[in-house]
Protein backbone atom coordinates (compact mmCIF):
# COMPACT_ATOMS: atom_id res chain seq x y z
CA UNK A 1 0.00 0.00 0.00
CA UNK A 2 2.87 2.28 0.98
CA UNK A 3 4.80 1.27 -2.20
CA UNK A 4 1.54 2.57 -4.04
CA UNK A 5 0.97 5.55 -2.54
CA UNK A 6 4.74 6.76 -3.38
CA UNK A 7 4.48 5.45 -6.50
CA UNK A 8 1.29 8.13 -7.37
CA UNK A 9 3.52 10.18 -5.65
CA UNK A 10 5.84 10.51 -8.51
CA UNK A 11 2.85 9.81 -10.88
CA UNK A 12 1.56 13.00 -9.59
CA UNK A 13 4.82 15.10 -9.52
CA UNK A 14 5.64 13.67 -13.25
CA UNK A 15 2.31 15.23 -14.28
CA UNK A 16 2.17 18.62 -12.40
CA UNK A 17 4.68 19.44 -15.19
CA UNK A 18 6.60 21.97 -13.18
CA UNK A 19 6.44 24.70 -15.91
CA UNK A 20 7.32 28.01 -13.43
CA UNK A 21 11.32 27.45 -12.34
CA UNK A 22 13.68 30.71 -12.81
CA UNK A 23 11.49 33.28 -10.78
CA UNK A 24 11.93 36.55 -11.20
CA UNK A 25 13.29 37.76 -8.49
CA UNK A 26 15.74 35.70 -8.75
CA UNK A 27 17.38 37.38 -11.81
CA UNK A 28 20.38 39.42 -11.87
CA UNK A 29 19.91 42.75 -13.50
CA UNK A 30 22.62 42.77 -16.00
CA UNK A 31 20.76 40.50 -19.01
CA UNK A 32 24.39 39.35 -20.47
CA UNK A 33 25.25 37.82 -16.88
CA UNK A 34 21.63 36.80 -16.65
CA UNK A 35 22.35 35.32 -20.48
CA UNK A 36 24.96 33.05 -18.83
CA UNK A 37 23.36 32.08 -15.51
CA UNK A 38 20.72 30.95 -17.93
CA UNK A 39 23.05 28.83 -20.25
CA UNK A 40 24.82 27.33 -17.40
CA UNK A 41 21.28 26.11 -15.53
CA UNK A 42 20.51 24.59 -18.34
CA UNK A 43 23.95 22.47 -17.97
CA UNK A 44 23.74 21.64 -14.50
CA UNK A 45 21.35 19.15 -12.77
CA UNK A 46 19.04 19.53 -9.96
CA UNK A 47 20.85 16.31 -7.91
CA UNK A 48 17.45 15.65 -6.33
CA UNK A 49 15.29 15.70 -9.56
CA UNK A 50 14.76 12.86 -12.53
CA UNK A 51 17.25 14.12 -14.81
CA UNK A 52 16.39 17.53 -15.07
CA UNK A 53 18.63 20.95 -15.00
CA UNK A 54 18.57 23.24 -12.64
CA UNK A 55 16.64 25.51 -15.00
CA UNK A 56 14.03 23.42 -15.29
CA UNK A 57 13.16 22.63 -12.05
CA UNK A 58 11.22 23.80 -9.09
CA UNK A 59 12.75 21.84 -6.45
CA UNK A 60 14.08 23.66 -3.65
CA UNK A 61 17.35 22.85 -4.13
CA UNK A 62 17.62 23.58 -7.81
CA UNK A 63 17.02 27.04 -6.33
CA UNK A 64 19.64 26.79 -4.08
CA UNK A 65 21.75 26.64 -7.10
CA UNK A 66 20.20 28.85 -9.45
CA UNK A 67 21.16 31.73 -6.41
CA UNK A 68 24.62 30.04 -6.07
CA UNK A 69 25.70 29.90 -10.08
CA UNK A 70 24.50 34.06 -9.79
CA UNK A 71 26.19 34.54 -6.75
CA UNK A 72 29.55 33.15 -8.77
CA UNK A 73 28.94 35.16 -11.88
CA UNK A 74 28.29 38.52 -10.25
CA UNK A 75 31.70 37.72 -7.87
CA UNK A 76 33.71 37.60 -11.36
CA UNK A 77 33.80 33.65 -12.15
CA UNK A 78 33.87 32.69 -15.49
CA UNK A 79 31.51 29.85 -16.73
CA UNK A 80 34.32 27.18 -16.24
CA UNK A 81 35.27 28.28 -12.56
CA UNK A 82 31.48 28.36 -11.65
CA UNK A 83 31.48 24.60 -13.23
CA UNK A 84 34.53 23.54 -11.41
CA UNK A 85 33.15 25.14 -8.49
CA UNK A 86 30.14 22.98 -8.58
CA UNK A 87 32.21 20.30 -9.00
CA UNK A 88 34.15 20.42 -6.43
CA UNK A 89 31.39 20.89 -4.10
CA UNK A 90 28.77 18.17 -5.88
CA UNK A 91 31.01 15.86 -7.84
CA UNK A 92 30.44 14.77 -11.61
CA UNK A 93 27.18 14.07 -10.65
CA UNK A 94 26.33 18.09 -11.32
CA UNK A 95 27.48 17.97 -15.07
CA UNK A 96 24.63 17.15 -17.62
CA UNK A 97 27.43 16.99 -19.99
CA UNK A 98 30.16 15.14 -18.27
CA UNK A 99 33.98 16.10 -19.12
CA UNK A 100 36.00 14.05 -21.19
CA UNK A 101 38.26 11.98 -18.77
CA UNK A 102 39.11 8.49 -18.21
CA UNK A 103 35.47 7.74 -16.93
CA UNK A 104 33.93 9.03 -19.86
CA UNK A 105 36.44 8.22 -22.49
CA UNK A 106 34.19 4.96 -23.98
CA UNK A 107 30.60 7.45 -23.60
CA UNK A 108 32.24 9.81 -25.98
CA UNK A 109 34.49 7.26 -27.68
CA UNK A 110 32.38 4.64 -28.67
CA UNK A 111 29.85 6.65 -30.76
CA UNK A 112 32.72 8.22 -32.90
CA UNK A 113 34.84 5.29 -33.28
CA UNK A 114 31.43 2.89 -34.35
CA UNK A 115 31.25 6.11 -37.25
CA UNK A 116 34.73 5.40 -38.33
CA UNK A 117 34.28 1.78 -38.00
CA UNK A 118 31.19 2.02 -40.06
CA UNK A 119 32.65 3.81 -42.72
CA UNK A 120 35.66 1.81 -43.22
CA UNK A 121 33.17 -1.48 -43.68
CA UNK A 122 31.24 0.71 -46.24
CA UNK A 123 34.57 1.72 -48.18
CA UNK A 124 35.54 -1.79 -47.93
CA UNK A 125 31.81 -3.13 -48.80
CA UNK A 126 32.18 -0.78 -52.45
CA UNK A 127 35.56 -1.52 -53.28
CA UNK A 128 35.08 -5.38 -52.93
CA UNK A 129 31.94 -5.28 -54.99
CA UNK A 130 33.67 -2.99 -57.76
CA UNK A 131 36.51 -5.50 -58.00
CA UNK A 132 34.55 -8.75 -58.12
CA UNK A 133 32.66 -7.13 -60.22
CA UNK A 134 33.28 -8.11 -64.02
CA UNK A 135 33.98 -5.04 -66.81
CA UNK A 136 30.76 -5.00 -68.78
CA UNK A 137 31.16 -6.57 -72.29
CA UNK A 138 30.06 -4.25 -74.71
CA UNK A 139 26.76 -4.98 -76.88
CA UNK A 140 27.73 -6.42 -80.34
CA UNK A 141 25.81 -6.03 -83.28
CA UNK A 142 22.87 -8.39 -82.55
CA UNK A 143 22.09 -6.88 -79.17
CA UNK A 144 22.60 -3.35 -80.15
CA UNK A 145 19.82 -3.89 -82.95
CA UNK A 146 17.68 -5.51 -80.80
CA UNK A 147 17.93 -2.51 -78.13
CA UNK A 148 17.26 -0.23 -80.21
CA UNK A 149 14.14 -2.06 -81.62
CA UNK A 150 12.98 -2.61 -78.11
CA UNK A 151 13.03 1.51 -77.56
CA UNK A 152 11.94 2.22 -80.39
CA UNK A 153 8.63 0.24 -79.86
CA UNK A 154 8.23 1.63 -76.25
CA UNK A 155 8.94 5.21 -77.24
CA UNK A 156 6.33 5.45 -79.69
CA UNK A 157 2.88 7.09 -78.42
CA UNK A 158 0.66 4.34 -77.85
CA UNK B 1 21.96 -4.78 -52.32
CA UNK B 2 22.57 -8.46 -52.31
CA UNK B 3 23.06 -8.39 -56.18
CA UNK B 4 26.90 -8.17 -55.87
CA UNK B 5 26.51 -6.23 -59.52
CA UNK B 6 29.18 -3.20 -59.96
CA UNK B 7 27.74 -0.55 -57.96
CA UNK B 8 29.70 2.59 -56.89
CA UNK B 9 30.12 4.70 -53.45
CA UNK B 10 28.48 7.49 -55.13
CA UNK B 11 24.74 5.80 -56.15
CA UNK B 12 21.65 4.75 -54.65
CA UNK B 13 23.14 2.09 -52.99
CA UNK B 14 26.04 4.02 -52.00
CA UNK B 15 22.67 6.84 -50.11
CA UNK B 16 21.28 4.21 -48.72
CA UNK B 17 24.37 2.22 -46.93
CA UNK B 18 25.38 6.37 -45.53
CA UNK B 19 21.41 6.64 -44.23
CA UNK B 20 21.49 3.65 -42.78
CA UNK B 21 25.54 4.40 -40.93
CA UNK B 22 24.11 7.75 -39.82
CA UNK B 23 20.98 6.53 -38.18
CA UNK B 24 22.79 3.23 -36.60
CA UNK B 25 25.45 5.22 -34.90
CA UNK B 26 22.88 8.26 -33.73
CA UNK B 27 20.76 5.63 -32.08
CA UNK B 28 24.12 4.08 -30.55
CA UNK B 29 24.49 7.37 -29.41
CA UNK B 30 21.17 7.68 -27.70
CA UNK B 31 22.04 3.77 -26.14
CA UNK B 32 25.26 4.84 -24.83
CA UNK B 33 24.00 7.56 -23.65
CA UNK B 34 21.34 5.87 -21.63
CA UNK B 35 23.07 3.39 -20.34
CA UNK B 36 26.40 4.78 -19.54
CA UNK B 37 25.91 6.61 -16.23
CA UNK B 38 24.21 2.91 -14.87
CA UNK B 39 27.05 0.89 -15.79
CA UNK B 40 29.82 2.96 -14.71
CA UNK B 41 27.85 3.23 -11.52
CA UNK B 42 27.46 -0.54 -11.19
CA UNK B 43 31.03 -1.30 -12.28
CA UNK B 44 32.88 1.90 -10.54
CA UNK B 45 30.56 3.32 -8.06
CA UNK B 46 31.23 6.62 -10.05
CA UNK B 47 27.98 8.52 -10.59
CA UNK B 48 27.70 11.24 -13.58
CA UNK B 49 24.87 11.98 -15.88
CA UNK B 50 24.22 12.40 -19.19
CA UNK B 51 22.00 14.88 -20.09
CA UNK B 52 20.45 17.07 -23.19
CA UNK B 53 23.72 18.93 -24.08
CA UNK B 54 25.49 15.28 -24.69
CA UNK B 55 22.59 14.13 -26.66
CA UNK B 56 22.44 17.67 -28.69
CA UNK B 57 26.32 17.79 -29.18
CA UNK B 58 26.31 13.62 -30.60
CA UNK B 59 23.06 14.01 -32.89
CA UNK B 60 23.36 16.98 -34.18
CA UNK B 61 26.89 16.54 -36.47
CA UNK B 62 25.31 13.23 -37.14
CA UNK B 63 22.06 14.29 -38.79
CA UNK B 64 23.49 17.41 -40.22
CA UNK B 65 25.21 15.85 -43.15
CA UNK B 66 22.65 13.07 -43.44
CA UNK B 67 20.32 15.89 -44.49
CA UNK B 68 21.89 17.79 -46.41
CA UNK B 69 22.51 14.37 -48.53
CA UNK B 70 18.85 13.60 -48.88
CA UNK B 71 17.69 15.29 -51.67
CA UNK B 72 20.75 14.16 -53.88
CA UNK B 73 20.54 10.33 -52.62
CA UNK B 74 16.91 10.09 -53.47
CA UNK B 75 17.65 11.35 -57.02
CA UNK B 76 20.54 9.27 -57.72
CA UNK B 77 20.20 6.18 -60.09
CA UNK B 78 20.97 2.92 -59.05
CA UNK B 79 24.45 1.34 -59.22
CA UNK B 80 26.00 4.15 -60.52
CA UNK B 81 25.25 7.69 -59.48
CA UNK B 82 26.08 10.95 -61.12
CA UNK B 83 26.44 13.79 -58.52
CA UNK B 84 26.80 16.62 -60.67
CA UNK B 85 24.25 15.61 -62.66
CA UNK B 86 21.70 15.04 -60.11
CA UNK B 87 22.73 18.35 -58.21
CA UNK B 88 22.08 20.29 -61.87
CA UNK B 89 18.47 18.80 -61.49
CA UNK B 90 17.26 20.69 -58.47
CA UNK B 91 19.31 23.54 -58.31
CA UNK B 92 16.07 25.83 -58.73
CA UNK B 93 15.12 24.38 -56.08
CA UNK B 94 18.25 24.44 -54.32
CA UNK B 95 18.74 28.31 -54.94
CA UNK B 96 15.00 29.25 -53.74
CA UNK B 97 15.91 27.69 -50.24
CA UNK B 98 19.11 29.69 -50.41
CA UNK B 99 16.81 33.23 -51.44
CA UNK B 100 14.01 32.28 -48.65
CA UNK B 101 16.59 31.30 -46.20
CA UNK B 102 18.60 34.75 -46.79
CA UNK B 103 15.24 36.82 -46.47
CA UNK B 104 14.76 35.09 -43.37
CA UNK B 105 17.60 36.20 -42.17
CA UNK B 106 17.05 39.53 -43.28
CA UNK B 107 13.45 39.52 -41.99
CA UNK B 108 14.99 38.43 -38.05
CA UNK B 109 17.55 41.28 -38.56
CA UNK B 110 20.24 38.63 -38.26
CA UNK B 111 19.81 36.34 -35.18
CA UNK B 112 21.64 33.28 -34.28
CA UNK B 113 24.01 31.90 -37.29
CA UNK B 114 23.70 28.34 -36.59
CA UNK B 115 19.35 28.90 -36.47
CA UNK B 116 19.50 30.38 -39.61
CA UNK B 117 21.69 28.07 -41.40
CA UNK B 118 19.63 25.39 -39.90
CA UNK B 119 16.03 26.95 -41.64
CA UNK B 120 17.93 27.42 -44.72
CA UNK B 121 19.09 23.49 -44.02
CA UNK B 122 15.36 22.70 -43.73
CA UNK B 123 14.26 24.67 -46.91
CA UNK B 124 16.59 22.93 -49.04
CA UNK B 125 15.35 19.66 -47.73
CA UNK B 126 11.68 20.10 -47.94
CA UNK B 127 11.83 21.84 -51.04
CA UNK B 128 14.70 19.76 -52.47
CA UNK B 129 12.48 16.59 -51.88
CA UNK B 130 9.53 18.28 -53.00
CA UNK B 131 10.64 19.18 -56.13
CA UNK B 132 11.30 15.78 -58.17
CA UNK B 133 7.61 15.52 -57.85
CA UNK B 134 7.11 18.18 -59.53
CA UNK B 135 10.16 17.24 -62.09
CA UNK B 136 9.06 13.79 -62.75
CA UNK B 137 5.72 15.14 -63.82
CA UNK B 138 7.01 17.47 -65.76
CA UNK B 139 9.12 15.42 -67.50
CA UNK B 140 7.98 15.66 -71.38
CA UNK B 141 6.63 18.44 -71.40
CA UNK B 142 3.54 20.80 -69.56
CA UNK B 143 1.28 18.26 -71.91
CA UNK B 144 0.07 15.21 -70.20
CA UNK B 145 1.62 16.62 -66.67
CA UNK B 146 -1.12 16.27 -64.51
CA UNK B 147 -2.14 12.42 -65.84
CA UNK B 148 1.75 11.58 -65.02
CA UNK B 149 1.61 12.75 -62.02
CA UNK B 150 -1.62 11.36 -60.80
CA UNK B 151 0.47 7.94 -62.07
CA UNK B 152 3.51 8.37 -60.12
CA UNK B 153 4.24 5.54 -58.26
CA UNK B 154 2.98 6.68 -54.55
CA UNK B 155 5.92 4.84 -53.24
CA UNK B 156 8.11 7.59 -54.99
CA UNK B 157 5.56 10.14 -54.12
CA UNK B 158 5.43 8.79 -50.21
CA UNK B 159 9.56 9.21 -49.97
CA UNK B 160 9.55 12.71 -51.04
CA UNK B 161 6.94 13.75 -48.95
CA UNK B 162 8.65 12.00 -45.72
CA UNK B 163 11.68 13.42 -46.53
CA UNK B 164 9.88 16.98 -46.74
CA UNK B 165 8.37 15.84 -43.22
CA UNK B 166 12.05 15.98 -41.94
CA UNK B 167 13.00 19.50 -43.45
CA UNK B 168 9.88 20.70 -42.26
CA UNK B 169 10.98 19.04 -38.57
CA UNK B 170 14.59 20.95 -39.27
CA UNK B 171 12.86 24.58 -39.77
CA UNK B 172 10.54 24.26 -36.72
CA UNK B 173 13.39 22.74 -34.30
CA UNK B 174 15.91 25.77 -35.74
CA UNK B 175 13.27 28.49 -35.21
CA UNK B 176 13.07 27.73 -31.63
CA UNK B 177 16.13 29.84 -31.23
CA UNK B 178 14.35 32.44 -32.25
CA UNK B 179 11.42 32.25 -28.85
CA UNK B 180 11.00 35.07 -26.66
CA UNK B 181 10.95 34.32 -22.93
CA UNK B 182 9.73 37.12 -20.00
CA UNK B 183 9.82 36.68 -16.55
CA UNK B 184 7.50 39.39 -14.58
CA UNK B 185 5.86 39.91 -11.43
CA UNK B 186 2.93 41.71 -12.72
CA UNK B 187 0.10 43.98 -10.87
CA UNK B 188 -3.59 43.56 -12.35
CA UNK B 189 -3.58 46.66 -15.25
CA UNK B 190 0.33 45.80 -15.54
CA UNK B 191 1.98 44.45 -19.01
CA UNK B 192 5.03 42.77 -19.93
CA UNK B 193 6.13 43.26 -23.88
CA UNK B 194 6.73 39.44 -25.29
CA UNK B 195 8.64 40.08 -28.67
CA UNK B 196 5.83 41.53 -30.70
CA UNK B 197 3.22 40.62 -27.69
CA UNK B 198 1.80 42.79 -25.00
CA UNK B 199 0.76 40.26 -22.53
CA UNK B 200 -1.43 42.23 -19.47
CA UNK B 201 -3.14 41.08 -16.63
CA UNK B 202 -6.35 41.67 -16.04
CA UNK B 203 -7.37 40.42 -13.02
CA UNK B 204 -6.17 37.56 -10.35
CA UNK B 205 -9.33 35.71 -9.63
CA UNK B 206 -9.61 32.68 -6.83
CA UNK B 207 -11.88 29.69 -7.67
CA UNK B 208 -12.86 26.30 -6.10
CA UNK B 209 -12.04 23.45 -8.12
CA UNK B 210 -14.29 19.73 -7.34
CA UNK B 211 -11.24 18.62 -4.93
CA UNK B 212 -8.79 21.63 -5.11
CA UNK B 213 -8.30 25.53 -4.52
CA UNK B 214 -6.95 27.35 -7.55
CA UNK B 215 -5.99 30.99 -8.36
CA UNK B 216 -6.56 31.86 -11.98
CA UNK B 217 -4.67 34.97 -13.58
CA UNK B 218 -6.41 36.31 -16.27
CA UNK B 219 -4.64 37.87 -19.27
CA UNK B 220 -5.12 39.68 -22.34
CA UNK B 221 -2.49 39.39 -25.12
CA UNK B 222 -2.30 42.10 -28.02
CA UNK B 223 -0.40 42.61 -30.69
CA UNK B 224 -0.10 45.87 -32.83
CA UNK B 225 -3.59 44.53 -34.90
CA UNK B 226 -5.21 44.88 -31.71
CA UNK B 227 -6.51 41.78 -29.36
CA UNK B 228 -5.74 38.28 -30.21
CA UNK B 229 -6.55 36.11 -27.53
CA UNK B 230 -7.00 35.39 -23.52
CA UNK B 231 -5.38 33.23 -21.13
CA UNK B 232 -5.90 32.32 -17.41
CA UNK B 233 -3.31 30.44 -16.52
CA UNK B 234 -3.61 29.37 -12.37
CA UNK B 235 -1.78 27.22 -9.57
CA UNK B 236 -3.78 25.25 -7.56
CA UNK B 237 -3.62 23.28 -4.28
CA UNK B 238 -4.87 19.90 -3.77
CA UNK B 239 -6.89 19.78 -0.87
CA UNK B 240 -6.28 16.00 0.10
CA UNK B 241 -2.66 16.09 -0.27
CA UNK B 242 -1.48 19.50 -0.41
CA UNK B 243 0.08 19.04 -3.83
CA UNK B 244 0.98 22.28 -5.92
CA UNK B 245 0.38 22.34 -9.43
CA UNK B 246 0.41 24.50 -12.52
CA UNK B 247 -2.04 24.61 -15.14
CA UNK B 248 -0.71 26.37 -18.16
CA UNK B 249 -2.37 28.92 -20.22
CA UNK B 250 -1.56 28.04 -24.51
CA UNK B 251 -2.35 30.29 -27.12
CA UNK B 252 -2.62 28.63 -30.86
CA UNK B 253 -1.17 31.89 -33.21
CA UNK B 254 -1.55 29.61 -36.39
CA UNK B 255 2.29 27.20 -36.53
CA UNK B 256 3.41 29.81 -33.48
CA UNK B 257 2.08 29.34 -30.07
CA UNK B 258 2.09 31.66 -26.47
CA UNK B 259 2.03 29.95 -23.30
CA UNK B 260 1.86 31.70 -20.10
CA UNK B 261 2.80 29.95 -16.44
CA UNK B 262 1.75 31.57 -12.88
CA UNK B 263 4.20 31.01 -10.19
CA UNK B 264 3.36 29.23 -6.65
CA UNK B 265 4.45 32.35 -4.73
CA UNK B 266 1.56 34.96 -6.82
CA UNK B 267 -0.41 36.27 -4.01
CA UNK B 268 -3.85 38.09 -4.27
CA UNK B 269 -2.57 41.12 -5.63
CA UNK B 270 0.33 40.16 -7.71
CA UNK B 271 1.27 37.25 -9.79
CA UNK B 272 4.83 36.14 -11.08
CA UNK B 273 4.54 34.97 -14.43
CA UNK B 274 6.63 33.32 -16.94
CA UNK B 275 5.66 33.41 -20.49
CA UNK B 276 7.17 32.36 -24.05
CA UNK B 277 6.45 33.15 -27.36
CA UNK B 278 7.56 29.54 -29.29
CA UNK B 279 7.51 30.90 -33.25
CA UNK B 280 6.56 27.64 -35.57
CA UNK B 281 6.85 25.60 -33.07
CA UNK B 282 4.04 22.83 -34.72
CA UNK B 283 6.52 22.74 -37.10
CA UNK B 284 8.01 20.09 -35.21
CA UNK B 285 5.25 18.09 -35.08
CA UNK B 286 3.73 18.38 -38.44
CA UNK B 287 7.04 17.34 -40.03
CA UNK B 288 6.85 13.83 -38.19
CA UNK B 289 3.40 13.85 -38.71
CA UNK B 290 3.92 14.20 -42.58
CA UNK B 291 6.40 11.51 -42.52
CA UNK B 292 3.93 9.08 -40.62
CA UNK B 293 1.23 9.59 -43.28
CA UNK B 294 4.02 9.14 -46.34
CA UNK B 295 4.82 5.83 -44.21
CA UNK B 296 1.23 4.85 -44.46
CA UNK B 297 0.81 6.20 -47.94
CA UNK B 298 3.87 4.35 -49.34
CA UNK B 299 2.63 0.69 -47.64
CA UNK B 300 -0.46 1.33 -50.66
CA UNK B 301 2.00 1.38 -53.21
CA UNK B 302 0.66 -0.57 -56.22
CA UNK B 303 3.55 -3.75 -55.67
CA UNK B 304 2.23 -3.96 -52.29
CA UNK B 305 -1.74 -4.25 -53.72
CA UNK B 306 -1.70 -5.95 -56.92
CA UNK B 307 1.67 -8.35 -56.24
CA UNK B 308 0.46 -11.26 -55.33
CA UNK B 309 -3.04 -11.67 -57.02
CA UNK B 310 -1.42 -10.62 -60.46
CA UNK B 311 0.82 -13.77 -60.07
CA UNK B 312 -2.21 -16.46 -59.66
CA UNK B 313 -3.85 -15.38 -62.58
CA UNK B 314 -1.17 -15.81 -64.86
CA UNK B 315 -1.20 -19.65 -63.86
CA UNK B 316 -4.63 -20.77 -65.43
CA UNK B 317 -3.17 -23.90 -66.20
CA UNK B 318 -2.08 -25.38 -63.10
CA UNK B 319 -3.77 -28.57 -62.32
CA UNK B 320 -5.42 -28.50 -58.73
CA UNK B 321 -3.97 -31.22 -56.43
CA UNK B 322 -7.02 -33.77 -55.44
CA UNK B 323 -7.07 -33.86 -51.61
CA UNK B 324 -6.30 -37.49 -51.01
Amino acid sequence: MKGLRGFLLVLAVMIAAPVFAVQPAERLADPALEQRARALGHELRCLVCQNQSIDDSDAALARDLRLLVRERIKAGDSDRQVLDFLVTRYGEFILLRPRVSMQTALLWGLPIVALGLGGLAARALFRRREEEAEPEAPLDADEAKALAAILGERDKPS
Amino acid sequence: MESGALFHPISREGGLVLNNLFLSVAALAVLIGTLYPLLLEALTGAKISVGPPFFNLTAVPLMVPLFLAIPFGQRLAWKRGDLYGVAQRFWVASALALFIGAVVAYLAGGGPVLALLGITLGLFLTLGSLDEIRERAMRGGREGALRRLVGLPRSFIAMALAHAGAGIMVIGISATAFEKEQLATLQPGQSVRLGQYLVQLRKIEPYAGPNYNATAAHFIIRDHTGVVGELAPAKRVYIGRQMPTSEVGRLNLGLSEIYLAIGETSTGDRVDLRAYWKPYVLLIWLGPLLMTLAGLLSLTDRRYRVGAPQRAKRQPNAVPEPAE
